[in-house]
C-alpha cells in the first residue's frame, strides 16, 4: 500500500474507534469499564478500576472522545493540511496516556490505567510519526495524482478481466492471453491517460452488480457468472432500450477491444497486413528527399 | 540536458503576432504573416507528431496525437464522439486528407445571409488556388482508390449513382492507409510539414506543449495571452507570458469559445459558444463472400455524389481492425467471428449537413460540447445508411451492419431499404463528428456574429479569430480547406491594417 494511503487509512480507523468507545462510555460507563477490567484479567491479577461518582468526568471524557474523532477525521481529508490537527491529537493522546501512567503508579495499578498508557501512547507516536512526515506524504500523494498510478483494485481488476473474456472469448483468434493481465494493464493505463479512471471503475462495478437489477437476471454477480451467462448479460446491455446502457457498453468495447485486436500475434491470426509491412517506408534519404 | 523549453519555471516572450493553434487555420495565418515580415509566435498544445516512432501501432499513435486519447465528444440526446488532434498540425494531422472547396450555394448564403463579402462567384478564388497550390491537392488516382472503394463504386455504378474520386492533399502517396494516424511517409500535406515549416523558415517562432489559458487584454486592446507549459506526461511545468499587440485564436470549433469566455471575453448574450455545427457521420461495414482487403490503398478515396443536395455525403472509410471491432455488433464467439472474417469486409461513411445546433458550455474550467440533434437530422441519417447499404447490397454484399440499434445487421436489400423507415431516435445509431464548426461565427451584422468578416473578434481590438468556429452554417462538405482559404483572408487583411508591434 502506498504509505500515503496508509496513513489516511490510519486515521480513519482511530476516528472510527474513538467515536465507537466514546459512545460506549457515554452509553454504558460503568459496563465499559467493566469490560476493561475483565479483559485484563486475563493477564493478570489487577485491582477494579476505582469508581468515581461524579458524572462530570464522565461529560469530560466523552467531550474529549468527540474532540480526538473530530481531529482523527479532519487530519485524514487532506495530509497536505493535517498538521495542526494532528499535533493537536498528538497532544491530547500524550497526555491522556501519561494522566493514567501517573494514575497506574500513584493511585491503582489497575488494568484499565496500564491500558489507556499503552494505548493512547501508541496512537500518539503513530500520530506523532504521521505529524513528521505529512508534507512528504502530501507531496507523494500529489505526485502519484499527477503520475496517474494505477488505480484500478483487486476487485476493478477481476471484473475487468471477467469483461474481457466475454467480449473477446478464447477462440480461433484470440487466446486466454488476451483477457490476461497484461492486456488488462494496458486497458486500465489507456484510461487513466484518457483521465477517465473513475468512471471506468464506476462502469465496471455497475456492470458488476448489473445482473440483480437489471434483465438476465442472476442472483450472482458478473464476474461470479459462466462465461456464456456473461456474453447473455453484455448483449442484454449493447440491445437495450435504454441508450445510457447501450452507450456503456460501447464505451466499454472501445476501450478494451482495441487492445486485445491491436495485439500483433491477433492481427496476424485474423489476416491482417501491417500497413508498413506492405508498403514498406522509403529509406531516410529517401524521404529526406 | 533539458531543452530550454522543457525547462521548468516562467518564460516571457515577445511578438507582434502570436498565434493559438498550427492547424488549418493557425498555420496558415502564421505562414502568411511570417512570410510578410510579421514576427510571428505560435502556440502549440500538443507536440510534433515526429516524436512518435513511424512503427507505432495506430492505439498508441491515437494516444499520442489526438486530444483525450481520441474520446472528446458532445453530448445531449446522445454521445457523439469528435476525435480532434493534439498536436503540431492540428486535426490536419490526423484527418484523412480530403480538400473540398465549399458548394456555390454554401457560399452564396454566407454572403446573402450573413453578409461575408466576396465569397461566391469566384470571391474566394484566389485564397483557395492558393492554398491547393501549396498543398498539392489533386484527386486520388486510380490505383490508390484501394478495393473497398471499387466495391463501393461497383454498388453505386449497379444502382445508376455517380462517384468521383476525392480531392485531396497528398504529394507521393502510396496508399499506406494510415492517414488518420499521421502520414508516416509525410506524404499528406497536413501543416506540419507544409505551412508550419514555411512560417519557420520565414522567421515565426514555434513553442510546443504550451496550452493558453487567457488572452490578455488591458483597456478594450490584446497585450498577450498567458499559457502553462506542460511537460512530457502533460503536467505543468511552468508558465509563459507572451507580450503581443495581436492575438490570432484558432483553437478550434470546439476550444476557441472557452479560451475567449475564460479571458473574459464573451459578454452575456454574445454569440460565443453557439451555432456548433458538427456534420454527424456514421459508419457502415459490410461482409462480403471473396476476399476484399479493405486496408490496401487511400481509406477515404471515394465520394458518391449523388446525395450532395439532399445533405448527405457518402465517402470512404476504414480504420485498422482493433478500431472496427468495438463498433461491430455482438459479443463472444459471435463478435469473434465477425472481426476475424475482416479480411473480407469494407465500410465506407456517411456524413450529413445538419441543421441541428449545439453550443459549448462551461463546466469547471473546461469547454463541455453540448449537441441535440433534431428529428430532421435523425431522418437524414437514417436515409444515408438506409443508401449506404443498398449500395453495399447491390455490390454483392452478405451482411451489411449499419451501426443502427434495431436492425444491427442487414441481410437483404428489402432490410436496407426497410431501415429508412424504422422509427429510429438519435441514440440509436452510433455517431461520430469530424467537423466541429460554426460557435464563433462571422458576419457583418454585429447582433449575429461573434467575429466581423475580416476575422477580428467584436469588443475587443487585436483579436482574431481563424478556424473552423468562423462557419455561419455547415459548410456541407469537409472543412479544411475553407478553413485555410478564409485564414489566408484574415492575414492577408491583418497585413494591410495598421503596422504591428509588441504590446
Amino acid at each position: 500500500m502506498r504509505p500515503d494511503r496508509l496513513a489516511v487509512l490510519t486515521l480513519r480507523v482511530l476516528a472510527i474507534s474513538f467515536a465507537v468507545v466514546g459512545t460506549q462510555f457515554l452509553l454504558a460507563p460503568d459496563a465499559t469499564l467493566a469490560s476493561l477490567d475483565a479483559t485484563g484479567a486475563y493477564f493478570g491479577e489487577f485491582p477494579a478500576t476505582p469508581a468515581t461518582g461524579a458524572r462530570l468526568w464522565l461529560a469530560l471524557s466523552v467531550a474529549y472522545m468527540l474532540l480526538v474523532t473530530l481531529l482523527a477525521f479532519l487530519a485524514q481529508r487532506d495530509l497536505a493540511r493535517a498538521r495542526p490537527y494532528l499535533a493537536l491529537l498528538v497532544a491530547g493522546k500524550a497526555s491522556s496516556s501519561l494522566v493514567a501512567l501517573l494514575a497506574y503508579r500513584t493511585e491503582s495499578p489497575s488494568f484499565a490505567y496500564l491500558a489507556n498508557f499503552v494505548v493512547d501512547g501508541t496512537i500518539a507516536l503513530s500520530v506523532a510519526a504521521i505529524w513528521l512526515a505529512a508534507p512528504r506524504l502530501a507531496a507523494y500523494a500529489s505526485d502519484a495524482r499527477r503520475r496517474g498510478d494505477p488505480t484500478l483494485s483487486r476487485v476493478d481488476a477481476r471484473i475487468l478481466h471477467a469483461v474481457l473474456e466475454a467480449l473477446a472469448p478464447p477462440g480461433s483468434a484470440l487466446t486466454a492471453e488476451t483477457a490476461g493481465p497484461s492486456v488488462s494493464n494496458v486497458v486500465e493505463g489507456y484510461v487513466r491517460a484518457a483521465g477517465g479512471i473513475g468512471a471506468f471503475r464506476w462502469l465496471l462495478r455497475g456492470l458488476e452488480i448489473s445482473p440483480f437489477l437489471l434483465p438476465p437476471l442472476w442472483l450472482r454477480r458478473f464476474s461470479k457468472l459462466a462465461l456464456e451467462d456473461r456474453v447473455r448479460v453484455l448483449k442484454a446491455w449493447e440491445d437495450s432500450r435504454l441508450w445510457p446502457r447501450r452507450q456503456a457498453l460501447a464505451g466499454l468495447k472501445l476501450v478494451t477491444l482495441p487492445h486485445v485486436y491491436g495485439r500483433p500475434e491477433v492481427l496476424h491470426a485474423i489476416g491482417y497486413q501491417d500497413p508498413l509491412e506492405r508498403v514498406p517506408l522509403a529509406s531516410v534519404a529517401e524521404v529526406a528527399g | 540536458m533539458n531543452t530550454e523549453e522543457e525547462r521548468p519555471g516562467h518564460i516571457e516572450e515577445r511578438a507582434e503576432v502570436v498565434v493559438i493553434g498550427t492547424g488549418a487555420g493557425g498555420a496558415v495565418v502564421a505562414c502568411e504573416l511570417a512570410e510578410a515580415g510579421v514576427d510571428v509566435l505560435l502556440l502549440e498544445e500538443g507536440d510534433h507528431p515526429n516524436r512518435v516512432p513511424a512503427g507505432t501501432p495506430p492505439l498508441a499513435r491515437i494516444g499520442a496525437l489526438y486530444r483525450d486519447g481520441g474520446m472528446s465528444g458532445t453530448i445531449g440526446n446522445t454521445v457523439i464522439t469528435v476525435p480532434i488532434g493534439r498536436t503540431v498540425g492540428g486535426t490536419t494531422t490526423i484527418n484523412s486528407g480530403t480538400c473540398w472547396r465549399a458548394p456555390e450555394d454554401v457560399l452564396e448564403r454566407w454572403e446573402r445571409e450573413f453578409g461575408i463579402p466576396a465569397l461566391a462567384r469566384g470571391g474566394l478564388e484566389h485564397e483557395y488556388a492558393r492554398v491547393e497550390k501549396a498543398l498539392g491537392v489533386a484527386p486520388v488516382p486510380e490505383e490508390l482508390l484501394g478495393p473497398g472503394a471499387r466495391l463501393v463504386r461497383r454498388g453505386a455504378e449497379a444502382l445508376g449513382l455517380q462517384t468521383t474520386p476525392l480531392p485531396r492533399n497528398a504529394i507521393g502517396c502510396r496508399g499506406t492507409g494510415v492517414c488518420a494516424f499521421g502520414c508516416p511517409r509525410h506524404a499528406k500535406q497536413s501543416t506540419d510539414v507544409s505551412y508550419v515549416p514555411r512560417a519557420l523558415t520565414a522567421g515565426a517562432r514555434l513553442r510546443v506543449c504550451t496550452r493558453v489559458e487567457r488572452v490578455l487584454v488591458e483597456g478594450g486592446r490584446a497585450t498577450g495571452v498567458v499559457a502553462t507549459r506542460l511537460g512530457a506526461r502533460g503536467q505543468p511545468i511552468g508558465t509563459l507570458r507572451v507580450r503581443a499587440s495581436r492575438v490570432v485564436v484558432a483553437a478550434g470549433a470546439l476550444l476557441t469559445p472557452g479560451l475567449l469566455t475564460a479571458s473574459g471575453l464573451a459578454p452575456r448574450g454574445s454569440e460565443i459558444g453557439l451555432h456548433l455545427r458538427l456534420h454527424p457521420a456514421s459508419r457502415v461495414a459490410a461482409l462480403f463472400d471473396e476476399p476484399v482487403r479493405a486496408w490496401e490503398g487511400v481509406p477515404q478515396s471515394l465520394q458518391v455524389r449523388d446525395f450532395e443536395a439532399e445533405g448527405i455525403v457518402l465517402q470512404g472509410i476504414w480504420v485498422p481492425p482493433e478500431l472496427l471491432a468495438p463498433t461491430l455488433p455482438g459479443a463472444g464467439a459471435e463478435h469473434e467471428d465477425r472481426i476475424s472474417a475482416v479480411a473480407r469486409m469494407a465500410s465506407f461513411g456517411a456524413l450529413i449537413s445538419d441543421t441541428s445546433e449545439g453550443r459549448i458550455r462551461r463546466f469547471g474550467g473546461r469547454s463541455l460540447p453540448w449537441y441535440r440533434m433534431n428529428a430532421s437530422d435523425v431522418r437524414l441519417m437514417r436515409r444515408a445508411l438506409s443508401l449506404l447499404s443498398r449500395i453495399f447490397f447491390a455490390a454483392g454484399a452478405r451482411e451489411v451492419y449499419p451501426g443502427v440499434r434495431q436492425a444491427p445487421v442487414l441481410r437483404s436489400t428489402a432490410e436496407a431499404e426497410a431501415l429508412e423507415h424504422l422509427a429510429l431516435r438519435a441514440s440509436d445509431f452510433e455517431l461520430m463528428a469530424f467537423h466541429p464548426m460554426g460557435t464563433t461565427r462571422m458576419g457583418g451584422d454585429a447582433r449575429h456574429s461573434a467575429v466581423d468578416p475580416a476575422g477580428r473578434l467584436r469588443g475587443v481590438s487585436g483579436v482574431y479569430v481563424a478556424d473552423a468556429s468562423l462557419f455561419p452554417s455547415s459548410s456541407r462538405l469537409n472543412p479544411q480547406l475553407t478553413i485555410m482559404a478564409l485564414a489566408t483572408r484574415i492575414a492577408r487583411g491583418m497585413v494591410e491594417e495598421a503596422p504591428m508591434g509588441t504590446a
